[in-house]
């Protein structure tokens, strides 16, 4: 069964796409304000990610503890096959829905 | 503080998230937020920016678990935030009013009690400096283990530590100095200044909100007199003008050039508002001699309380061997900060447990309460039980199921309680600074602290999980016999042991408790309405002291005295003074062997002080017998003094009391008893009770020459109604004629006589009223539970009963048979009840069997019983009433 997408979490496959190796909370969040101009919660980031991981759309690492994180390691995140594929799905779909409408 | 919020962070952040998230939320949170405080952003805005994303965080894992809960996936989701669950528990709450009335009581004074104590304990014994790394101030101190006490004349062993110390650094020094203060032409007020070494503001971390601190240079001989004061003062007294600095300020007779400003809320080392340089040369004294000091510094970078401790104690053993005459018996000591300055040096972590522990036992006793009239309820619900274990709900899920319940009727009075034992802190706060002289101790917050809040939710918790828990784990236990059989009406379950023993605990707590909890109640309120006997409403009184023991007031009492008397709207004036101090304990009369005295507790604790001659003329309080006291008296060998009618009814039995003596007797085995006191007069009581004469403390009366003190209470009566009179001008009078006498006279705050023992029936209405909020929580629980498991009791033999009565058995027989059981019960309970009141009778001084009182325990023991039949009455009814074949079709 095809994964569809919502919006938020287009975005959220987008800024991973964007930030290929580098993607975890605090970077995702901030490609997300510079360019959405939204300011999301972690809280929204990371229950978005959990959702999109359980459906396999990424997948996710442990980074080493750090001490600027308080001992506490990253956790980074990476498109999957599947999660790109559904990115490209749900891209095509909106692209195809705006066609011919005046916006 | 910062272990205990990570703590409540990762309770509230593990919701709906795994391990692996939580940590990385956390580490995400922190990397932006210090990235947040590097940047221009103020500390406020990413403290509170922190706050918001944590609850938005919390809120997203609640979503994610609710949307997630499926039994089969995810249980402990489902069990925690099941909806229809809490909608069950909020109708059940509507469904038993009786119920939830009664739990909710007992569960709010039980919260109020073990929250309201875990405050007080938690800022008494382990409060948070709110300083700049506050947990790493210290307070060092000699002990004297031959005295077992404090020995604060340490102004020698400050200086070395001082210097040689290297794992507490800043080590400083300070003491309060009650003077008088005067700024322009203002009223003179007296007020507490700490003379501290200017370290003291390093230590604290503070700096000035204006002008300077103290700096070491106003610690030299010659240096002018500096003053810095506090927000308050500078609020209050300069209208917070900023051109403050270089004012003059007279502390007693000394005038003080003002330097600095503190911020609001600065308040240390206590709670002062003045602070001045404290000099005190060691070259002054001799070693042991000097001002009671109390020392105190910072951990240096590294040390720990351990290691300053074994540093301190090799300086200690050192200075031990080269002053052994002073220093052989002191053992100094690294303290936290505030246990020297709440006198608590000897109780450790341990004894703090325990004195929680103890009080939340309140709670536990409550919960159990809960569980049993729960435990009824949940009786009736066997067809429920049985339905959902037939449509596959484990016993997991029920027993999760009232557990919910208990939480939904435990919560909301849980709220009520932790704002009743806020509002009493608040309250003791009150008290502790008025012993403090009249402001809190900086580190005192009266808000709800988070630790009280994550104490009064475990407290929730393990209330819920007693109260909902036992019961369903009762009922849902294998072989129970819940079947669906049950939905036809009969409830099936038996009552166990436990149940039964639970009513005889129940009646036998109420037996044993109750009296002598009454007796307390009782003797507060009847204290509560105790006034003076005489116009107390025409007095006002205030102190007057030199400050110094060796510095008697001398003629300028008398002069004192003069002036006041020519004051237009005085009355009268006369003076107190204190007892001499070894005058306590029990006292003995010359001629009736020891044990025909009673002794002097309770309300025959004997209230003495000392008076002037015309003390009694100016309260118009007759003589009755005997004389009143003249000038020579008190320097007269026969040591004479005046007892009031309350003391001769009390000690003499009503005899005649002139001309026989009294004595202290010696409080320790080889101690002197004081000396032999004539009683030469019997003037009318000094208090009266409209209810009870027996309430009125005894009062003993010494003469003194009130000039030879050197502090003493004056009492002032006007003409007319003290309150009314009690303005700024009154008041600024009397500080003038006390400063045209001598300015450097201290004066405590003139207050109206009648206002303030207001004050003190204040909390003895207080004290009162929760004595009696507990009795009643008591006895309600005690009678509820008596009342539902009676009632379920008899509800559960309904059928047996209606066999017999349809085999022919007579009415009478069979109540008899059904009453004869409670009976049985509530005698047990009686009994053993009476016995544990005798048990605790020692604990209670007698309370519980004396006097009067001793009614107390069968009127209990009949409350019970008669609740007891009450409660069996109906069901029993009911059961006579019952059809044979209605009887036998549950068969």
């Amino acid at each position: 069964m095809p994964a569809y997408l919502g919006e938020f979490e287009q975005l959220v496959l987008l800024a991973l796409a964007r930030l290929g190796e580098d993607a975890y909370g605090v970077t995702i969040r901030a490609i997300l304000m510079e360019r959405t101009k939204r300011k999301p919660s972690f809280g929204a980031i990371y229950s978005t990610l959990r959702r999109m991981e359980e459906k396999g759309l990424v997948r996710s690492f442990q980074g080493e503890p750090e001490a600027v994180r308080g001992g506490r390691a990253k956790k980074y995140v990476a498109l999957t096959v599947r999660g790109r594929s559904a990115l490209r799905e749900a891209h095509g779909a909106v692209v195809r829905m705006a066609e011919g409408v005046s916006l | 503080m910062r272990a205990l919020l990570d703590f409540l962070l990762r309770i509230l952040l593990s919701v709906g998230r795994s391990d692996g998230d939580r940590v990385s939320l956390l580490g995400d949170l922190e990397e932006e937020r210090r990235a947040r405080l590097g940047s221009s952003r103020g500390r406020f805005a990413t403290s509170a920016w922190y706050a918001a994303e944590i609850c938005r965080a919390f809120a997203w894992g609640l979503r994610d678990a609710v949307a997630t809960s499926d039994l089969r996936q995810r249980r402990s989701a489902m069990v925690m935030f099941s909806w229809p669950d809490i909608k069950l528990g909020l109708r059940l709450l509507l469904k038993n009013p009786g119920l939830t009335a009664v739990s909710s009581v007992g569960i709010a004074v039980g919260i109020a009690i073990t929250a309201g104590m875990f405050g007080f304990i938690r800022a008494t014994f382990a409060p948070t400096l709110p300083l700049d790394e506050g947990a790493r101030i210290v307070a060092l101190e000699n002990w004297d283990i031959a005295k077992n006490n404090e020995n604060r004349q340490s102004l020698h062993d400050f200086v070395t530590w001082r210097d040689q110390m290297t794992s507490v650094v800043e080590i400083s020094a300070f003491r309060t100095i009650a003077a008088t203060m005067q700024t322009g032409d203002r009223l003179p007020e007296t007020v507490r200044v700490a003379a501290m070494s200017p370290s003291g503001f390093r230590v604290a971390r503070v700096s000035p909100l204006v002008g300077r601190s103290l700096t070491p240079d106003d610690e030299r001989e010659a240096a002018p007199a500096v003053v810095v004061i506090g927000y308050d003062v500078w609020q209050s007294r300069f209208a917070q003008d900023r051109s403050v600095i270089g004012q003059q300020l007279r502390l007693g007779n000394t005038q003080h050039t003002i330097v600095g400003v503190m911020p609001e809320g600065f308040g240390f080392p206590v709670n002062h508002q003045y602070w001045i340089v404290l000099r005190a040369n060691p070259s002054s004294y001799v070693r042991g001699a000097g001002p009671a000091l109390f020392v105190f510094g910072r951990l240096a970078q590294g040390a720990t309380m351990a290691s300053a401790q074994a540093e301190l104690a090799v300086i200690g053993e050192r200075a031990a061997a080269a002053f052994p005459a002073t220093n052989a018996t002191l053992k100094p000591q690294v303290l936290d900060y505030t246990k020297p300055i709440n006198d608590i040096q000897d109780t450790n972590i341990g004894t703090m447990v325990m004195m929680q522990l103890t009080f939340s036992l309140v709670l536990i006793v409550v919960a159990l309460n809960v569980a049993v009239l729960l435990y009824a309820r949940t009786a009736t619900r066997r067809g429920e039980i049985a339905v959902r274990t037939a449509l596959g709900a484990s016993r997991g899920r029920i027993v999760s199921q009232f557990f919910i319940e208990a939480l939904i009727l435990a919560l909301l009075p849980a709220m009520l309680g932790l704002a009743l034992g806020q509002y009493a802190l608040g309250i003791g706060n009150g008290i502790l600074a008025q012993e403090l002289g009249g402001a809190s101790p900086f580190w005192l917050d009266d808000g709800i602290q988070p630790s009280t809040m994550l104490y009064v939710l475990g407290l929730v918790v393990v209330t819920a999980a007693i109260a909902g828990v036992l019961p369903a784990l009762h009922a849902t236990r294998r072989g129970s016999g819940a079947d669906l059989r049950q939905l036809g009406g009969s409830t099936g379950m038996r009552l166990g042991r436990m149940w039964n023993a639970l009513i005889i605990v129940q009646v036998a707590f109420a037996v044993a408790v109750l009296p002598a909890a009454i007796k307390i109640g009782l003797n507060e309120t009847r204290t509560s309405l105790t006034q003076p006997n005489y116009p107390a409403d025409e007095f006002v009184g205030f102190a007057v002291a030199t400050g110094n023991e060796a510095n008697p007031l001398g003629h300028r009492l008398l002069e004192l005295k003069r002036r006041l008397q020519a004051e237009p709207r005085v009355a009268g004036v006369t003076f107190t003074a204190s007892r001499p101090p070894r005058d306590r304990g029990r006292i003995e009369v010359e001629g009736v062997p020891v044990a025909g005295v009673p002794t002097t507790t309770g309300f025959n604790r004997v209230t003495t002080f000392g008076i002037d001659t015309d003390f009694l003329d100016v309260h118009g309080l007759r003589v009755v017998a005997g004389r009143s006291f003249d000038a020579l008296d008190a320097t007269a060998t026969n040591k004479p003094v005046i007892v009031d009618r309350s003391f001769t009814r009390r000690f003499l039995h009503g005899q005649s009391a002139v001309g026989r003596r009294i004595r202290y007797a010696a409080s320790t085995p080889n101690g002197q008893p004081s000396p032999w006191y004539e009683i030469v007069g019997v003037a009318e009581n000094l208090q009266r009770n409209p209810i009870d004469p027996d309430a009125v403390s005894p009062t003993l009366l010494y003469p003194v020459a009130p000039e030879q003190a050197s502090g003493i209470g004056v009492a002032v009566r006007l003409r007319g109604s003290a309150a009314s009179q009690m303005d700024e001008g009154f008041a600024r009078r009397l500080h003038q004629i006390l400063a045209a006498i001598d300015p450097g006279l201290r004066m405590s705050e003139i207050r109206a006589r009648a206002e303030a023992g207001g004050q003190d029936a204040l909390v003895i209405r207080l004290v009162a009223l929760a004595v009696s909020l507990v009795l009643l929580t008591v006895l309600l629980f005690s009678a509820a539970g008596v009342y539902s498991l009676m009632s379920f009791t008899v509800a559960q033999r309904k059928r047996e009963i209606g066999i017999r009565a349809a085999l022919g058995a007579s009415s009478l027989s069979l109540l008899r048979s059904i009453f004869s059981r409670v009976a049985v019960q509530v005698a047990i309970g009686v009994v053993l009840g009476a016995i544990g009141s005798v048990a605790i009778a020692p604990a209670t001084a007698g309370a519980a069997l004396a006097g009067r009182l001793a009614i107390v325990t069968p009127v209990i023991a009949l409350t019970m019983m008669i609740v007891g039949v009450i409660a069996a009455y109906g069901p029993a009814r009911r059961s006579l009433r019952i059809q044979p074949t209605e009887a036998l079709r549950g068969e």
